[in-house]
């Protein structure tokens, strides 16, 4: 029997205070691998939902409110501007590639996008199956929209009005699916894209239903207008001057993605500092507690210890079997932290891809845990020091009384 | 170590023992060749199992010196006298103190391996046998009842063929006829093995089977 089995031993005799203190010690790891991966996959996850879109031009108003909208897809519209002169504004020697988006349906929580295949360019995306639309009512589908809707080629659906779920079904107004595009880890997965033409047949005969419904002559159709658009540079000298000289453009207003973003970051940098401090506060209370609780069962070994140096055990023996004891624990923290943080993680990245479109690996790096690995062994190491020399030198006799 | 220490398995001096810095008791000088047995009484509080303690390099004395084959044990350096006790001093507490965590068989196994001796799995189920525990061997020690614990105590103490074993009431959990197998044993340990016997009680069935009965002294 070596000094491993015997503080294995000791651990199933008090397997109570050992699984607490695994359970501490595993909520300890499991914080500090969240801290770990979420500042470092957070922003660059933040930067791909951005696609390849350098530049969203839409109505006046909020430039951060139109990123969100028009480039995340997480937010409402809140309005339109002219089609025609929109696209006079991007048909510039710097700006590489636009589209026009137009939002108004969608289908099971995916937003469906009137657009122009021009914006398979501006996000850099491609065609994993099929063909773009090619004539109206035809659609092409992100990675994630297409999962989710379980819509492959050839399948038919219709959209419901407005971009909330469970709104009126324009059943008259069925869409084929034509493609389906490859993952681009961009808010473009989770879009229904179509032609523009769609999006304004629709509107129209919306329009018109209402009319009839008033008793009002029907409307006359009105110039084509869309919600925003996007664009991707040329060069990225772009950046300085584009987005001040729209915003100059009476009835218009631009914004670049990256810098809402940073700006965004910026202002909420108190936010995510407090909640990065909480997070490792958490992680450190949690390695502290678990600390004082290895220390604890350890402590509660001093008889056991003491009656070994009884045997004839040398004290490096005795401060074997703490030390064995604490990494036994520590593995066993270390081992549950981590499947916990896998569980977590990918119920966190999956619910973030699905709600805020940012595609990440919530998942700790080989590197990552064996960093955490580490810490936890050093942590037993010194949490079993302690024990271990009060071991060594506890008066036996008073120890082994009757 | 003098020639004549060789001569004796146990020999002490002049053994005082203090109680909060006072003197309580004196232990009476020893001279235990191999093979002898002698019982240490007095009443309770006189010293009994504070005196065990000493002559187990357990508990220095305030005066006096202890010797155990050949070796003055106070004179050692903590650790090495931490393994000479390991080695050459088998010792039974009045309250058993075994390892709780680990089998019967791994307490008298443990007492080898500290000991620096490679564990004698036939000599261990010899004297698990002799004491009537050898269908316990693997039953952990804290599910022992108390006379059990107290024969793997004794056990645990002869494991290593001591030359002194220091045993304090060791019969008090027993019955007669497990009392008179503890008997047995603990004087096949001093006949057969060359031990020196020292126990302190007050069980008459013990104190008969002494060669000598030395009451406990005032300082």
């Amino acid at each position: 029997m070596n000094g491993v089995r015997l503080g294995f031993a000791f651990l199933l005799r008090r397997w109570g205070q050992a699984l607490l203190c695994v359970l501490i010690g595993a909520l300890g790891v499991a914080a500090v691998l969240m801290v770990t991966v979420a500042e470092r996959e957070l922003p660059p996850a933040a930067q791909r939902a951005f696609g390849g879109v350098d530049l969203v031009i839409g109505p006046k108003g909020s430039s951060l409110d139109l990123v969100l909208c028009c480039v995340l897809h997480v937010s409402e519209p809140r309005g339109l501007i002219p089609l025609a002169d929109a696209m006079a504004i991007v048909r510039h020697p710097l700006i590489r590639s636009a589209a026009p988006i137009a939002l108004g349906d969608s289908i099971g929580g995916s937003r469906i996008a009137g657009t122009s295949p021009a914006i398979l360019s501006v996000y850099k995306a491609e065609l994993a199956a099929g063909a773009v639309w090619a004539a109206p009512f035809q659609a092409v589908l992100g990675a994630q929209a297409a999962r989710t809707l379980k819509l492959k080629i050839g399948d038919k659906f219709a959209g419901s009005h407005g971009l909330a779920a469970g709104s009126e079904i324009h059943a008259e107004f069925p869409y084929t699916v034509t493609g389906i595009l490859r993952p681009t880890g961009s808010a473009l997965d989770r879009l229904v894209l179509t032609s523009l033409e769609s999006v304004y047949q629709i509107h129209h005969h919306h329009e018109r239903e209402e009319a009839e419904a008033k008793g009002d002559p029907p409307p006359e159709a009105a110039p084509p207008a869309a919600t925003a658009v996007v664009a991707a540079f040329r060069s990225p000298i772009a950046m300085a001057s584009l987005p001040r000289l729209i915003d100059a453009t009476p009835g218009f207003s631009g914004a670049s993605p990256v810098m809402e973003s940073a700006r965004l970051v910026r202002a909420g940098r108190p936010v995510i500092m407090a909640a990065l401090a909480i997070g490792v506060m958490f992680a450190i209370i949690a390695a502290a507690t678990a600390a004082v609780a290895l220390t604890a069962a350890i402590g509660a070994r001093t008889r056991d210890l003491a009656l070994l140096r009884v045997l004839g055990a040398h004290p490096y023996e005795l401060a074997w079997i703490a030390v064995a004891e604490a990494w036994m624990l520590s593995l066993a923290a270390t081992l549950f932290g981590v499947l916990l943080m896998i569980v977590a993680g990918a119920q966190g990245s999956r619910l973030l891809a699905e709600r805020n479109g940012l595609v990440f690996e919530g998942l700790p790096t080989l590197a990552d845990i064996a960093q955490v690995l580490a810490a936890a062994l050093v942590i037993a190491l010194l949490a079993a020091l302690g024990p271990a020399i009060r071991a060594a030198r506890a008066p036996v006799e008073e120890i082994l009384k009757p | 170590m003098t020639e004549s220490d060789e001569d004796w398995a146990l020999r002490s001096e002049g053994v005082v023992l203090e109680r909060e810095r006072q003197r309580f008791a004196r232990v009476p000088d020893l001279r235990l060749e191999r093979g002898r047995a002698v019982a240490l009484t007095g009443v309770s509080g006189s010293g009994k199992t504070t005196a065990l303690l000493a002559l187990a390099a357990i508990r220095r004395p305030s005066e006096g010196t202890v010797i155990v084959h050949g070796c003055d044990i106070w004179s050692l350096p903590s650790s090495e006298r931490d393994r000479f006790r390991g080695q050459h001093i088998g010792l039974v507490f009045q309250s058993f103190h075994l390892v709780d965590a680990v089998s019967v068989l791994e307490n008298l196994k443990l007492a080898s391996l500290y000991a620096g001796h490679r564990p004698d799995r036939e000599r261990a189920r010899m004297l698990m046998d002799r004491l009537g525990i050898l269908d316990l061997a693997n039953r952990r020690a804290d599910r022992l009842s108390q006379g059990q614990a107290q024969r793997v105590a004794v056990a645990r103490a002869l494991i290593n063929g001591p030359a002194v074993v220091l045993a304090d009431e060791p019969t008090s959990a027993l019955d007669d006829a497990n009392a008179a197998a503890m008997i047995g044993l603990l004087r096949d340990a001093v006949e057969r093995q060359g031990a020196a016997l020292v126990v302190t009680t007050h069980d008459r069935r013990v104190l008969d089977a002494m060669d000598f009965v030395l009451p406990m002294g005032l300082p």
